[in-house]
């Protein structure tokens, strides 16, 4: 809609607009005339005449009237087209002209929201609540259309707040049908609803058009909770700033069309529980399912599509009414790239838009884990790292997932780090300088880093002088002392304060690791400097991106063994914290390094 | 006879048979004819009464008065006479304009034929005709004889003319009342495309000289009525004036225009007593002749009655 006029108030009640302001282009036609009569001017017989005089005579009395004669025609043909463009273009007065020229209060501006959100396709029996919906916009735009022709009327939807479909627009007859129109094809959207910053665009206009303005707000919606009342509003309603704009002016009418009573199931989430997938081995995720019915749900299944191929459903608990039940859900990617994932809920409720979910997962062709293995041994199998290599790679007909490189630390400098997901520093002396700012770029990059400790560690100092850093460097805490359990002694088993991410994938949990892994030879880890009266260094955060180790071992088989060449001897009877972290490389997780 | 396709056409002459060119004013002939002479004279039509003079001639004494009141007068009567008749042809290069509405044919020729009709009229009533050709100056001069060679003559004449050159009628008039010394008919065959002033004071010139004045005012349907539509570019005949109009919105103009010169023209005939007869190419010449001869004769005898009763 194409507006003309100048000034401010004035200007808006004086407002013209067009019902088809393209049309207008026809406005260059209104030199057509000048046109046509300058090449008429060019057009003409050529006569030989005698009575000139005659001619002279009547030319001379008429020449000025003549003259204004052809400029007045030729001007009330500009004017006839002009008027025919502007007739075509179909021209308006804005409404409340005519009420302001008499005093009146002027227009109402008639503003409708319609709540076109996912969950208005709700289907109830045979009738939706999208069609419910359709109905009464229908219904309140007859009415308006009747009762406030003059009113301008804006229709909006709330998943294009930007967007609206007509904008202060007079409800004309063809206005009306042409809205009517697009109204049939109306259809709920993928989006939720979210009329806050509808809302605040609406209060942006009614706000410029000055103060005096007049407005009714019709929202037809199925006002759902978490949507309408969410919770950042914290029991504030989403239309106050309406109200607060013109308390007396603008009026708020809240029609709601849908269903009451819901019976829906809703598949509320689909995530990866381990972040990296890898071609060829199983990857984890976890299904959340909720269910809003009044009964409890049984025989319900979960339907996996993964990059286009089905799988067999999968079944699902019964879930009480009310609650949310977790499905974990194995699925194995046979290439690599980006693939598609697509879970559904076999459930037969109102509002299949939430029974599907869909993910793209980035499937890697293998994990590149690189052990740097700092006490080599000519026998393979006396070598510190030939059992962490198995484990990673074991031998046999089943992948692991991990492609696995074994360097000296001299190599450090001259490998590309960025190759490797993962680097696993086993009992290397304390690095050189070069070596050390690589492994930084390496940590500071994502990549995850594990350190083993042993005896090519040496003096502590040495490594906190490289590693720590006066907690700068790459280990969280600083090394203590040497600690080595006395003969005969189990050792220390390991004990864990909080979660991690590596440990609480440990098929085992937390719980069972100090039955199992035990430690006779360790450091102990020194106070943090920098914390004053902190709790000791017993683990990294959870959320720490840097990941170091003591002696490990992958206990599952419940021998005791301390380190990676399965020296170590037992612990202490009371145990203490060492500084350990035990992980599946698979859990590795691309840190965001800050 | 020698007649012209022409300016003579069997079907005008035919129907010219019979009628007759009278001078409605006396006439200065030298013969005996059948004009009212200017000079008195003792022919059949009595005029009036004087005293007798010595050297009178006794034999036109009236004895009755004589007898009754015993005093000598003579009886004098109207001498007719026969008719001097110059015809003036207007031959400038206005008149060679000729419409579709007359078949194309100009104004010179439907006036060149005109001019023959009448010669042919007076020569065949035993009067003198005589032709004189003008544009802005007196260009063929033919003068008044009878016999049928002069009619020859005169169509010859006017065989050979074309319209050329510009009308001045302002000094042509003056020079044609002093040519012409003895008063004579005068018939004037002219579109009069000149300033109204100066046809006017021609006209006066003529008639105070005692000429008998007929002007057939020549002009073509188009300049009567100019009934153009489309723009026309108007090119001077005998001048330079070039005008691009839209006819339409000048039409009524120029009929006023028109209108205006005709009623000045004619209301000083009529002060005159000369005839003014407005000619239109697109009529046919015999019914336009024939009228108006008709006309004149009546008027003619109407005059001539009412005199004598």
């Amino acid at each position: 809609m194409t507006h003309c006029g100048a000034g401010a108030a004035p200007a808006a009640l004086l407002a013209v607009a067009f019902v088809n302001p393209a049309l207008l282009g026809g406005l260059g036609l209104a030199a057509l005339p000048v046109l046509v009569h300058l090449l008429s001017r060019r057009q003409f017989r050529r006569i030989a005449w005698g009575a000139t005089r005659f001619l002279l005579e009547a030319e001379r009395e008429n020449r000025r009237r003549v003259r204004f004669e052809q400029w007045l025609l030729v001007a009330l043909r500009c004017l006839a087209m002009l008027l025919l463009t502007l007739l075509v273009a179909r021209p308006f007065v804005q409404p409340g002209l005519v009420a302001a020229l008499l005093g009146g209060p002027g227009p109402v501006q008639r503003i409708i929201i319609l709540d076109d959100s996912a969950s208005v396709g709700f289907r109830s029996g045979t009738t939706t609540d999208i069609s419910t919906l359709r109905q009464a916009a229908r219904r309140l735009l007859a009415w308006l259309h009747t009762a406030a022709a003059s009113d301008p009327v804006t229709v909006r939807l709330t998943s294009q707040p930007g967007e609206p479909l007509i904008a202060a627009q007079r409800l004309t007859d063809t206005a009306l049908e042409d809205l009517a129109a697009r109204l049939d094809t109306l259809d709920a959207s993928n989006l939720a609803a979210r009329p806050q910053p509808l809302i605040d665009t609406v209060v942006g206009e009614l706000a410029a058009a000055g103060r005096g303005v007049r407005a009714d707000v019709y929202v037809l919606s199925d006002f759902q909770r978490s949507e309408w009342l969410p919770s950042d509003v914290q029991g504030a309603s989403v239309f106050a700033p309406l109200a607060r704009l013109a308390p007396d002016a603008v009026r708020v009418v809240l029609i709601a069309t849908g269903t009451a009573a819901r019976e829906n199931i809703a598949l509320l989430d689909v995530q990866l529980e381990r972040p990296q997938v890898v071609a060829g081995v199983p990857a984890v995720l976890a299904a959340t399912i909720a269910n809003y019915t009044r009964h409890e749900l049984a025989e319900l299944f979960l339907q996996v599509e993964a990059a286009g191929m089905p799988l067999p459903p999968v079944p699902v608990r019964a879930i009480a009414p009310g609650a949310t039940h977790t499905v974990p859900l194995e699925v194995t990617f046979a290439d690599a790239g980006y693939q598609e994932l697509i879970v559904s809920l076999q459930a037969a409720d109102g509002l299949p838009a939430d029974d599907v979910r869909r993910l793209t997962a980035p499937v890697k062709p293998a994990l590149a884990v690189l052990v740097v293995n700092g006490a080599p041994a000519t026998d393979a199998l006396r070598d510190e790292v030939y059992f962490l290599r198995s484990a990673l790679a074991p031998a046999g007909p089943f992948a692991s997932g991990i492609r696995v490189q074994v360097a000296d630390p001299e190599q450090l400098e001259a490998l590309a780090l960025d190759r490797f997901d993962c680097l696993a520093l086993c009992n290397v002396p304390p690095p050189r300088p070069g070596a050390i700012a690589a492994l930084e770029r390496f940590v500071q990059a994502g990549g995850g880093l594990l350190i083993f400790l042993g005896d090519q560690v040496g003096d502590p100092d040495g490594y906190n002088r490289v590693l720590y850093r006066q907690a700068e460097g790459l280990l969280p805490l600083p090394l203590a002392e040497l600690h080595r359990s006395p003969a005969g002694e189990p050792g220390v088993g390991l004990v864990r304060t909080g979660e991690h991410p590596v440990t609480a994938m440990l098929p085992a949990g937390d719980a069972a690791l100090p039955e199992y892994v035990r430690f006779r030879t360790f450091y102990r880890c020194a106070e943090d400097p920098s914390r004053q009266g902190g709790a000791p260094a017993s683990g990294s955060a959870p959320s720490a991106p840097r990941q170091t180790s003591g002696a490990p071992d992958t206990a599952a088989d419940g021998h005791d063994h301390a380190d990676a060449d399965g020296s170590g001897a037992g612990g202490p009877s009371q145990p203490r914290p060492p500084p350990v972290v035990l992980g599946r490389f698979t859990d590795v997780r691309q840190w965001d390094y800050r | 006879m020698p007649t012209s396709r022409k300016c003579l056409s069997p079907e005008i002459l035919a129907r010219l048979g019979g009628l007759e060119l009278r001078a409605r004013a006396i006439a200065a002939g030298t013969v005996s004819g059948m004009h009212r002479s200017a000079y008195r004279g003792f022919s059949v039509e009595f005029a009036e009464h004087r005293p007798y003079v010595p050297g009178d001639d006794i034999r036109y004494m009236d004895w009755r008065i004589f007898g009754r009141a015993d005093r000598l007068y003579v009886k004098q009567y109207e001498e007719e006479t026969n008719l001097h008749c110059n015809l003036l042809l207007d031959a400038s290069r206005s008149m060679a304009y000729g419409g579709p509405a007359a078949g194309g044919q100009s104004k010179f020729d439907y006036a060149a034929m005109l001019a023959a009709s009448l010669a042919h009229v007076i020569i065949n009533q035993q009067d003198a005709a005589g032709l004189l050709l003008f544009d802005h100056q007196i260009r063929r001069t033919l003068p008044p004889r009878s016999g049928r060679t002069q009619l020859a003559d005169l169509v010859t004449l006017l065989e050979q003319a074309a319209p050329d050159g510009q009308t001045d009628v302002k000094i042509l008039f003056h020079r044609l009342a002093d040519e012409l010394r003895r008063r004579s008919m005068v018939i004037l065959i002219s579109d009069l495309l000149a300033p109204a002033d100066d046809i006017v004071s021609g006209i006066e010139h003529l008639c105070f000289a005692g000429h008998e004045l007929i002007v057939f005012h020549v002009l073509d349907d188009h300049e009567w009525h100019f009934p153009f539509v489309e723009n026309v570019l108007f090119e001077g005949l005998e001048d330079d004036a070039r005008l691009l109009v839209d006819p339409q919105s000048l039409r009524a103009s120029y009929r006023n225009a028109v209108r205006r010169f005709v009623t000045r023209v004619a209301h000083a005939c009529r002060r005159h007593h000369a005839d003014y007869v407005a000619v239109n190419t697109r009529e046919p010449l015999a019914g336009v002749l024939c009228g108006y001869l008709a006309r004149r004769a009546a008027a003619t005898r109407g005059g001539r009655g009412a005199r004598r009763r």
